[in-house]
């Protein structure tokens, strides 16, 4: 297989499909791949009670139950939408269910201010359709009609960024399961496939923006996906995703575990402050996602390996932080500042350690800001 | 299993179990011998010959299960892990709405940490708690004793560590929403509960979790242990109970709450062996109803009735000597969910499960009927005997299953499960549309599907509420939650909401008995659940005063308790309201206030005096805080001696105080006070004059260190002034002096710096003779015309009006300063002036604005009068020249001047008299046309009057005198 940047949950995930496929003796859902319970294990990773022979690796980290819902919904008749803050892992998980439900993730519509019908439904090769005339074969499918025609899941990225008039083209979606072609003067309707579903996902921070019209949202279940405050739950999805990002990049580095603390200890000290700030300008744009501590371990990675000593360090850490967290200037670096010297002082006054260079790296970063 | 009525684990189960070890464990011997362990503690707990029922808290099955125990066995004495010294409370359930929990509360804790105080224990019971069953069993059925065996609620405290906090619950996933007023009945009070099965160990816990693929524990409870064991023979679901209560005792506990485990066990299998050989009872005839974690035996020596081993310890009888009291609080669901961590609504399944069982099963639990009728309850009948099955007979018990069957087979489905399901997904979406959700039919199709989709991916023949809640949330919630209520909370409701006990009248304290008989005339009784809107009219029932004042005293005491609410009417001194209007609820939360109070006293006076007395003599009190307790103790008590005790204890306080930061307060009470008394026929008592004075010379006194203080406020130096001036004249009638105020101004004026405080000393130099109007004019001009001064009189402006509130003499010159300022000044100074103006006018509204509104209105035109208006003061200026800066002497009367001027041109005469007695020539200049009044009335000057006036200066020469020399040439 030719090397991919980023292959799809299907292609990096494919020997673990087939081997779940392989031992699945439950009943399947429609079309579908695997079964529901061999869905949750794809994602959840399995446990000794399953009685598989080897393991499962866990993909997401959140509630199960979040995941249990997700699934069922797929099996019925309504839509899925994840809607949940940026950086909670709402994409992961409709690829991840994607990949074990139907074997491809690649389905996608991806949700912008300028998305139109045709992206949803389908669009004319104008150049045969000038040769030719309008035909089956010079319709050019959506991601969304080809998971119809082949009774797969279709996925729509950060719906609510598209125009209402653009998000009610789904209506007949997912309520007729069909989509008519009137341009055309036969065979003019697509029919869905036994299968054939849809995840959405949505950005909380987005709402209001383009509200779904309520005959949309009946069509659709919604699913929630809180931010992971966890520490031990943030801790596992932090090193997943790293060791994901050192595999990719070939790199051999190990992360140390206080420094790690660190950085989940900040994460959780940035949250606690910014609930506790009266106004928004007195807490930081981001939203403190476990997404955003990934960015922040893999800059510092990054630069350990091209400019640094080839491991990660309390200092390269913290102005990794500092450069993912400032987005306003002078806002964000206000809040950070006053952040360092009342919070990260008094930790690595009171701890030491990584506390001290991640102290001096942050202040080394900020004066650079200023 | 064959074997199963000896209670002795089979070979085939320890077989099973080692099968199970080899299967999933690395380390087969290890695992194969924990659990041979734990068959063992199985075995040994039930070859017992006192029969050892295990339970746990608020479990249907353990409430089922001891329904039929107690009715089938019928045992003569009853031994209930609960603490020892609530035994005697318990005969008050009879008279209570389930849930409620018994207390122990102890205000003044003695040998613990001072900052663990009050200390309070709570043991909270419903319906569907074993304990419930065994108490009521006990308590209704004749020949039968029960005994509690636990430790007591002394030992509750002593056995924990002392650098722990005694108020964190053990950790749960989710706590349960503390939103609402019903979750917080318990307040901070430790919870006891018989049968704590929970893993404390958090590892264990999280596996247990993690394995299961659950969120909640209770979810775990509910799958593992309720559905498999409810619906079994009793002897299985001992079994099961002693083994999971071995397996959490073994792995899931904490060494530390092991040991405690243990110490109590001790404790109970000592007291139990005591009582037996008292009693003369054999064992056989005795239950024993503990936590699963109390069945393990080798930890405890003394464990079991077949040895006779007592726990000797000096521990085991030792008190703290804290004085506790005891009694009923109301409790909720939501309460309990809250104080034991559990996840919201948990309680609430439970009831549902409960509910399903005793119907299945035809079982007929065991109540407390009210004993006899207290003043708040009907009466009822005692019953003795236990309360009569109704008609219907119960169905048999289950044939046995055995532990091997529980722990291989899922339970078996009940013919009632699809149609509750159905029945649920219509209910909620109805439901749901009520709290504004859109849902329809489709919707209870989908929760359905779902629900069933849910319960097969999580491993269950049927769907369970949990299954239920998540499906519904699934389909119904989208995003934002349109009403109050969002879909779980709904659900909860739906299947049997949150439910709030009440306690009933006889197991009441004294002081909540007497406020419920003293509020009968309003109907409020101890079963009044609900909010009571009591309108009284005085005139017509002045009965109801009587409420009226226990209300305004409830209210006092319990503000934030919404004990009693005033909706029309106020409490004022020297008022007496002809109507009022409240809002009286005394349940649940509110009734659990009410409670507390009754702990600290016998009566609602009696509780309130010590309050008062509390909060005047309190260590580190200050002034304000004894005067408002001598102020409520004249508006709640009318006691006169009281309030002179609080009264001169508020004398002491001011002597001592240091700054003028209460002096607002102070002032305000202070002024109150007076004006009641001065219409009193009693006067003024001689601990107010005393305050007065005190105030007068500490003030006074305080005053150069005020001006110069920078950390002192205008508004402060304002209150401080206002207190003086006002209060002065009851000041110098106890003997203080002005000239000390004379001396204290003078010296102020060598440290003021600050405009604004500025503004004020000139204002009360004024007042004090130091400085005249003119002077206070001149000054104010030379600000406004001073190039650097300028900028700053709005501050130096401020700080004048603020005189106002004790000099109104004033409000003429503040009114001709305000317009100079707002004629002179710049926008950039005004504006940003204004709003800080309009705040400061606003805080002194009643003070201020009357005397300023009513010198406004005065020398304002009407509105189309304004283009041809010019200002008095600039009339003044244009036709004295810029030297004079005065107003004419028309235009700077004051009201009562004004007033007196009329009067004296209404009747000239006297005035006239006056003149020619002293050799002036009588005669009466024009009115200005502002203060026109009706001429036409002026009697004339005539011969025969002037010679009246003569006569009159002749016979009382005193006056004439004292006139001549005052105009006097050279004078």
């Amino acid at each position: 297989m030719t090397e991919l940047l980023r292959a799809p949950a299907e292609t990096k995930y494919a020997e673990e499909l087939a081997y779940l496929a392989s031992v699945d003796d439950t009943r399947r859902p429609f079309s579908w791949c695997l079964s529901p319970k061999m869905v949750r294990i794809f994602v959840l990773g399995s446990r000794d009670k399953d009685g598989l022979d080897r393991t499962i690796g866990q993909k997401w980290y959140g509630h199960a139950a979040l995941v249990e819902k997700a699934i069922v919904t797929l099996a019925s008749d309504r839509g899925l939408l994840l809607i949940g803050d940026p950086g909670t892992g709402k994409s992961w998980l409709a690829e991840l269910l994607a990949a074990a439900i139907c074997g491809n993730s690649t389905l996608v519509v991806q949700g912008t201010a300028g998305t139109a019908e045709d992206h949803i439904k389908y669009a004319w090769n104008v150049a045969e359709v000038i040769a030719k005339g309008q035909s089956k074969s010079s319709m050019i499918p959506s991601p969304m009609m080809t998971a119809m025609i082949e009774g797969k899941l279709g996925r729509f990225e950060e719906l609510t960024r598209c125009t209402s008039d653009v998000q009610d083209a789904l209506i007949s979606i997912l309520s007729e399961k069909y989509v008519a072609i009137p341009e055309l003067e036969d065979d003019n309707i697509v029919f869905a496939q036994p299968g054939f579903n849809m995840i959405a996902t949505a950005n909380s921070r987005d709402r209001g923006v383009n509200e779904l019209s309520s005959a949309l949202k009946r069509r659709f279940n919604y699913v929630q996906i809180p931010i992971v405050t966890n520490r031990r739950a943030e801790k596992e999805i932090v090193e997943f995703r790293v060791r994901d990002l050192l595999q990719r990049n070939q790199f051999e580095v190990e992360i140390p575990p206080a420094l790690l603390e660190v950085l989940l200890q900040t994460f959780a000290d940035l949250r606690a402050a910014s609930q506790a700030a009266a106004s928004d300008d007195e807490r930081l744009e981001s939203a403190l996602s476990t997404a955003e501590q990934i960015g922040v371990v893999e800059d510092a990675v990054l630069h350990g390996q091209f400019f640094g000593a080839r491991t990660v360090e309390a200092a390269a850490l913290a102005q990794a932080l500092v450069g993912t967290l400032v987005r306003r200037i002078p806002e964000d670096l206000t809040v950070l500042n006053k952040f360092w010297h009342a919070v990260v002082q008094e930790r690595a006054k009171e701890h030491g350690g990584a506390w001290d260079g991640f102290l001096a790296g942050g202040k080394q970063a900020l004066a650079l800001h200023e | 299993m064959s074997d199963a009525s000896t209670g002795s684990p089979t070979s085939a189960l320890v077989e099973e179990l080692r099968a199970v070890a080899r299967a999933f464990s690395a380390d087969e011997a290890a695992t194969a011998s924990i659990l041979e362990t734990m068959a063992e503690d199985v075995r040994r707990a039930l070859a017992e010959p006192l029969t050892i029922f295990p339970v746990a808290h608020h479990s249907p099955a353990s409430a089922v299960h001891m329904v039929r125990f107690l009715r089938a066995r019928q045992p003569k004495l009853v031994f209930v892990e609960l603490c020892e010294d609530l035994l005697p409370q318990v005969d008050g359930l009879r008279d209570c709405t389930l849930p409620v929990a018994l207390q122990a509360f102890a205000t003044e804790p003695v040998g613990f940490p001072p900052e663990w105080a009050p200390l309070a224990v709570v043991a909270p019971l419903t319906e569907l708690s074993a304990e419930y069953q065994a108490i009521a069993y006990g308590l209704s059925t004749e020949g039968v004793e029960l005994v509690f065996v636990d430790r007591n609620v002394d030992a509750v405290f002593r056995w924990m560590d002392p650098d722990g906090n005694p108020l964190t619950p053990v950790p749960d996933d989710e706590a349960a929403g503390d939103d609402d007023d019903t979750a917080r009945l318990h307040g901070e009070a430790v919870g006891v509960e018989i049968g704590r099965l929970e893993p404390t160990f958090a590892e264990f816990r999280d596996v247990l979790l993690q394995n299961a693929r659950m969120s909640h524990f209770s979810e775990w409870n509910a799958l593992y242990i309720e559905e498999p064991t409810i619906g079994a023979d009793t002897h299985t679901y001992r079994e099961v109970m002693a083994m999971v209560g071995s397996l959490f005792r073994r792995l899931g506990s904490t060494p530390h709450d092991r040991e405690e485990i243990r110490r109590r066990d001790r404790f109970m299998w000592t007291r139990i062996k005591q009582t037996l050989a008292a009693r003369r009872v054999d064992p056989k005839d005795a239950v024993f109803i503990c936590g699963a974690a109390h069945t393990v035996a080798d930890e405890c020596p003394e464990w079991g009735t077949t040895n006779d081993r007592l726990w000797e310890d000096a521990e085991r009888d030792a008190r703290s000597g804290t004085t506790w009291k005891y009694g009923f609080i109301p409790s909720s669901y939501g309460a309990i969910e809250l104080q034991f961590g559990h996840p919201r609504g948990a309680v609430t399944l439970a009831e549902t499960l409960w509910r399903k069982a005793i119907a299945r099963w035809n079982l007929v639990p065991y109540a407390l009927e009210a004993a006899s009728g207290g003043k708040g309850t009907p009466a009822k009948a005692a019953k003795t005997g236990g309360p009569k099955p109704k008609a219907k007979r119960a169905a048999p018990e289950p044939e046995q299953l055995g532990l091997r069957a529980v722990l291989r087979d899922p339970p078996p489905l009940t013919e009632a499960d699809e149609a509750e399901l159905i029945g649920w997904c219509t209910r909620i979406v109805g439901d749901a549309r009520k709290h504004r959700y859109l849902a329809s039919t489709a919707d209870a199709i989908a929760i359905y599907e779902t629900s069933i989709l849910l319960a097969r991916m999580r491993s269950r023949r049927r769907p369970s509420p949990f299954d239920f809640i998540d499906a519904a949330e699934t389909c119904l919630e989208k995003g934002a939650v349109p009403g109050r209520r969002d879909i779980r909370t709904i659900c909860h409701a739906m299947l049997g909401g949150d439910r709030v006990g009440q306690v009933g009248y006889a197991s009441l304290p004294p002081l909540v008995q007497d406020v419920y008989d003293r509020l009968a005339p309003l109907g409020i009784t101890a079963k009044t659940t609900k909010v009571v809107r009591a309108l009284m009219d005085f005139d017509k029932q002045p009965e109801l005063r009587a409420c009226s004042r226990l209300l305004w005293r409830l209210h006092w005491m319990l503000p934030d308790a919404r004990v009693a609410r005033p909706i029309m009417g106020k409490l004022e001194l020297g008022s007496v309201p002809r109507q009022e209007s409240w809002d009286v609820r005394i349940s649940g939360p509110e009734q659990r206030a009410v409670i507390e109070l009754g702990f600290a006293g016998v009566t609602v006076e009696q509780v309130l005096e010590r309050r008062l007395t509390e909060a005047a003599f309190a260590e580190n009190a200050r002034t304000t805080a004894a005067l408002e307790a001598a102020e409520s103790c004249l508006l709640l008590l009318d006691r006169s001696r009281l309030a002179e005790t609080l009264g001169e204890r508020a004398v002491l306080l001011l002597t001592r105080e240091h700054g003028p930061d209460d002096a607002a307060e102070i002032f305000d009470r202070a002024r109150r006070l007076v004006h009641h008394f001065r219409a009193d026929p009693g006067g003024v008592p001689a601990w107010l004059s005393r305050f007065v004075a005190t105030g007068y010379a500490t003030y006074a006194s305080s005053l150069p260190a005020a001006f110069g203080d920078r950390g002192t406020s205008p508004a402060q130096l304002g209150a401080v002034l206002n207190f003086v001036f006002t209060l002065e004249s009851l000041a110098l009638a106890m003997g203080c002096q002005r000239s000390q105020l004379v001396i204290a101004i003078e010296q102020a004026a060598a440290h003021a710096a600050d405009p604004e405080k500025l503004g004020l000393l000139w204002a009360t130099q004024w007042l004090v003779q130091l400085r005249d109007e003119n002077g206070v004019r001149e000054t104010f001009a030379a600000v406004l015309e001073h190039p650097l001064g300028r900028n700053a009189f709005p501050r130096y402006l401020s700080g004048f009006l603020r005189a106002l509130a004790f000099a109104p003499k004033a409000a003429p010159l503040a009114v001709e300063l305000l317009g100079r300022a707002f004629s002179v000044l710049p926008d950039v100074v005004l504006l940003p002036w204004m709003p800080g103006l309009l705040t400061a006018l606003r805080e002194q509204a009643s003070d201020t604005l009357p005397s300023l509104m009513k010198e406004l209105a005065r020398t304002l035109p009407a509105p189309d009068g304004l283009g041809q208006w010019t200002p008095p003061w600039a009339a003044s200026q244009r036709s004295d020249g810029a030297a004079a800066v005065g107003v004419p002497v028309a235009r700077s009367r004051s009201g009562g001047a004004d007033a007196t001027h009329r009067l004296l041109r209404r009747h000239p005469d006297a005035t006239t008299a006056w003149a020619h007695a002293l050799g002036h020539d009588a005669t009466w200049g024009a009115e200005q046309p502002v203060h026109a009044v009706a001429d036409d009335r002026v009697a004339p000057v005539t011969s025969a009057n002037v010679e009246a006036a003569r006569g009159l200066v002749r016979a009382h020469p005193e006056s004439a005198l004292a006139w001549a020399e005052v105009f006097a040439p050279g004078r």
